[in-house]
């Protein structure tokens, strides 16, 4: 018996390795080529440099693509969590039928293809003079990042104990003052998550933003999506590189400063 | 939960973010409450940003397919008549369906392996799987086409034993391969999160009752997961009918999904009845399969119509 | 690494401060054209204004914008933006709605003709000088020149030898010349030099009127032979499969021709009854920029300007008294050189701008493309 369950083990340990590396090897195959010489997508890359590396930092059309991509997602964040929070605290604590419906009709930009909104949203932005604004770009994200932010705030409130706030008050803390001693901690990974989805949803986003994109506002995955698509520039590869390396640092940002701090914290209380 | 100390928060997090969905009871509602005013005004913003910047767009497109350029049904005329339109609709549904059928088989294993390990190793399986879902959609299928490219280091390598071409890019293959390393962190984390609740304990109690393991687990552990495989696959499912990016990039234009179709009709043709037609199509082939799961999880008991219904945690 | 993301930072916040910055110019009127002259711009001409050019993207615009537009923007002042790719429906879009977002594009001349007056403005030729442009490069009442090239028949020598396919007959037979061939998909729109090549395969005689009989027959052809063909979207794919040997042989641009045997691609070109097609510029209807159009434009067709297009890019120069730079094999693609007027079969382009003829052939062309 213990035999046959190490067996099963092993193999699954093995496939469990192999699905990792599917999951995450393909993407530095992007990092050789952002060394290459010449400009070409062939393996193994010839040469070496960090010629596609000052390309983009020194060609001003990727760097203020970059740039309206921080900004866009930076501020779709910014208005997607506050948004999505409350919408998701008022779901939960509501008793009314109606919050289902609302919650499932906060959830379609997730599910139904956004090709269809993006569609619409192309004429609509003709019409308002909206194509190529911050603000158009910012609100229409907002939407796209709607779900994830609430998705990521009901996770947390998944295991939250409401008796909680109603000891606060019993003990005579006011509305306001539970909600920001109990409740915002006990929401805040959520909140934390959420805004980082958000930021991601927007920063990633093609479909929706190629009706929105104007020749002097463009983003940066639009910009990489017509690179790959119309020429051979090893520049793309270079920031695949930067991405992934933002990714990573992130990560191991969170893993060994944010959940050692946090943990810490929690010791103490 | 298990214990959340020493596994990374945000992983946890992350895995019930994608669950939580398909997780809870739904609880018994009334339609009219006290709060039902005080829940409107909490909601009033983000609906008013979602119905002017996604809704009405979407209403518009919808709107377009039955008067653009004049009213009546010429676009579904149109629609019906192209076999092109039919052809794409049908190869949307198959190649996502099979992307779908991948990742389950994919995930499932890895998100049973993660149940099994101990903590350290789970948040590392789990960062995994985060790492690829918090890149960029164009990073990850460019990185492919380097890859799957004839010259590229698989193909190389092929070459060196007399394989003269891999011959997978520009093919239905490599869409399949992109598509499915993109959608597999969004069916693992369900997966995880349901089986993670499973008392394994129930197992074994099964094997000391004197069942085979093989039965022990297709009889209790199986049944116990559905729920979670529902979920991640009718997600994957849905959202790879709206793919755009991973078949333009890997496929050839005889692998063009209905998005692409819809945005050349638009863009590239400007016509714009044509394309609100096509999106129409497609936003009825998503209701569709949201309905039919929806139907099927209610007769079957499982968390599926929660997960359509989105009922709150 | 840190160095770089320091870098990123600064960077990012210099270009948000700037964004900020960009919005409410009022430039005062451009000075208006008297006198055109050829690959000039009086300097500081177009200080505070801001114009924008849209193509068709790669390697060609790359050239234009370093031949042209890069020096024209410096000299006049302009800030000068691009986009790609160009098409009619955005065109269509944005003179319908009023918001204007490109002043002036490279486009097809069937497009534009077809469109002529509606969407693109009727040019006023006292404001451009077309003296230098070479006679076999027809005007049209809303375009100019602005890419010379055509679509000929290339082949792999080291799958076929010295006998490739010379012919559209041998282009379109897959017994005779098994392997993958590459063609245009014209970015979705129907693309008139394949169909045309095809046509021929199945008997036109190009010397008659090209009519929608024969467009339907070289559409059976494509589709008879779709099995064997790759697509490609765009002159770098071309350039790719040429390059990789994944297509063995390509009805390909001359230019991405002539670029895949710069890199070392083993090709041989037959011209024989090769398309010629030429692009123009054009200027989208009611622009606000209208004179500042007209002043790119002249600039682009200088002599100088046009040798600088021609040793970037292969394709050539629609400026008589041009005289770029280049090696023989360029020259060898040269489409305005005498020897190759003689076997040229042009673009029908008064066929293909009658859009209610166009339109069910567009419909069958998106369906052979789609392979549905």
């Amino acid at each position: 018996m213990n035999e046959s369950k190490s067996s099963t083990r092993i193999v699954l340990s093995i496939f469990a390795v192999i699905t990792s590396i599917w999951l995450v090897a393909p993407m530095f195959a992007v990092v050789p080529i952002s060394f290459a010489e010449n400009a070409s997508f062939q393996f193994p890359p010839q040469g070496f440099s960090t010629r596609w590396y000052e390309s983009f930092f020194s060609d001003p059309s990727w760097l203020r693509a970059l740039g309206n991509s921080a900004l866009i997602g930076l501020l779709a964040a910014i208005v997607a969590v506050p948004l999505g929070t409350i919408a998701a605290l008022a779901i939960s604590r509501s008793t009314s039928r109606l919050a289902n419906v609302a919650q499932m009709l906060m959830l379609t930009p997730m599910i139904v293809p956004v090709i269809i909104a993006g569609a619409g949203v192309y004429t609509f932005f003709l019409q308002t003079d909206l194509v190529g604004t911050i603000f158009g770009f910012v609100f229409v994200h907002v939407c796209l990042a709607l779900p994830l932010v609430m998705i990521a705030v009901n996770a947390s409130l998944a295991g939250y104990d409401r008796s909680l706030e109603l000891a606060a008050a019993s003990l005579g803390a006011n509305p306001l003052r539970t909600f920001f001693t109990v409740t915002v901690p006990l929401i805040a990974p959520g909140v934390a998550a959420g805004s980082v989805f958000a930021f991601v949803t927007s920063f990633d986003e093609v479909i929706v933003s190629q009706f929105m994109v104007s020749p002097a506002l463009q983003t940066l995955p639009i910009v990489m999506y017509s690179s790959v698509t119309r020429s051979t520039d090893p520049t793309i590869a270079a920031v695949a590189t930067l991405i992934l390396v933002s990714v990573l640092i992130g990560f191991c940002f969170y893993r060994f400063v944010v959940v050692p701090l946090s943990q810490r914290r929690g010791a103490k209380a | 939960m298990p214990a959340r100390t020493d596994t990374s928060q945000f992983s946890t997090l992350s895995t019930r973010a994608i669950a939580v969905q398909s997780e809870s009871e739904p609880k018994k509602r009334q339609w009219v409450s006290r709060d039902t005013r005080r829940l409107m005004l909490a909601l009033l913003p983000a609906f008013l940003v979602l119905a002017v910047f996604y809704f009405y767009p979407m209403l518009t497109v919808l709107v377009a397919s039955f008067t653009d350029p004049k009213p009546g049904l010429q676009n579904f005329e149109w629609f019906f008549s192209q076999s092109v339109n039919v052809g794409v609709l049908w190869r949307t549904i198959y190649i996502s369906f099979w992307v779908m059928a991948i990742c389950v088989v994919v995930a499932y294993p890895f998100a049973y392996f993660m149940t099994m390990v101990k903590p350290s190793t789970r948040s590392l399986l789990m960062l995994m799987v985060l790492i690829p879902f918090l890149t960029s959609t164009v990073v990850r299928t460019f990185a492919w086409v380097l890859l799957l490219q004839d010259s590229g280091p698989i193909g190389s390598f092929l070459s060196l034993f007399g394989v003269e071409s891999l011959g997978i890019m520009r093919t239905p293959t490599a869409v399949l391969i992109g598509m499915a390393q993109v959608l597999l962190p969004f069916v693992v984390l369900p997966m995880f999160s349901t089986m993670s609740q499973i008392d394994r304990r129930l197992l074994t109690a099964a094997e000391s009752l004197g069942a085979k393991r093989v039965k022990a687990f297709v009889t209790v552990y199986l049944p116990l997961s559905l729920p979670g495989v529902a979920a991640g696959a009718l997600l994957c499912f849905v959202m790879a009918l709206g793919f755009y990016i991973t078949p333009a990039m890997l496929g050839s234009s005889r692998e063009t999904f209905l998005s692409t179709l819809i945005q050349g009709q638009v863009q590239g043709l400007g016509q714009w009845g044509h394309g609100a037609v096509i999106a129409l199509m497609l936003l009825v082939v998503t209701l569709a399969i949201l309905g039919v799961s929806a139907l099927l999880g209610r007769a079957r008991g499982s968390a599926v119509s929660d997960m359509v219904g989105g009922s709150k945690a | 690494m840190k160095k770089l993301h320091i870098t990123i930072a600064i960077a990012a916040v210099s270009v948000l401060t700037l964004a900020g910055c960009t919005s409410g110019e009022s430039a005062e009127p451009v000075l208006e054209i008297t006198e055109p002259t050829l690959g000039s711009v009086p300097a500081g001409v177009l200080d505070g204004h801001t114009l924008t050019f849209a193509g068709d993207g790669g390697s060609t615009q790359d050239g234009m914008m370093s031949a042209w537009f890069n020096p024209f923007a410096a000299t006049s002042g302009a800030t000068f933006n691009q986009d790609a790719p160009q098409t009619m429906a955005k065109i269509e879009s944005q003179v319908d709605s009023g918001n204007i977002q490109w002043d002036f594009v490279s486009s097809y001349g069937d497009q534009i003709e077809r469109e002529c007056g509606v969407l693109f403005e009727k040019l006023d030729m006292s404001k451009l000088d077309v003296s230098a442009i070479p006679e076999s490069i027809p005007l049209l009442e809303c375009g100019v020149p602005s890419i010379v090239y055509g679509v000929a028949i290339t082949y792999n020598t080291e799958t076929f030898g010295e006998d490739g396919p010379e012919t559209w007959d041998d282009f379109f037979d897959v017994d005779k010349f098994p392997g993958n061939r590459t063609v245009y998909n014209g970015d979705g729109n129907i693309d008139a030099p394949v169909v045309q090549g095809a046509a021929i395969a199945t008997g036109w005689d190009p010397s008659t009127p090209f009519t929608a009989e024969w467009a339907n027959k070289g559409l059976d052809k494509i589709q008879e032979i779709a099995d064997s063909i790759v697509f490609y979207n765009t002159g770098a794919s071309a350039q790719q499969l040429l390059e990789s040997g994944e297509a063995v042989m390509g009805a390909v641009w001359t230019g991405r021709i002539l670029a895949a045997e710069q890199n070392g691609a083993p090709l041989a070109t037959n011209w024989v009854d090769w398309i010629s097609v030429i692009d123009y510029f054009a200027i989208v209807k009611s622009t606000e920029n209208l004179e500042a159009a007209y002043y790119a434009i002249n600039y682009a067709l200088g002599a100088e300007q046009q040798a600088g297009f021609t040793e970037a890019t292969g394709y050539s120069p629609a400026n008589m008294n041009s005289k770029p730079k280049i090696e023989e094999l360029t020259e060898s693609y040269l489409v305005t050189a005498p020897d190759k007027a003689d076997e040229t079969v042009p673009v029908a382009t008064e066929f293909w701008a009658d859009a209610d003829t166009v339109s069910p052939l567009q419909d069958r062309w998106s369906s052979i493309i789609a392979g549905a």
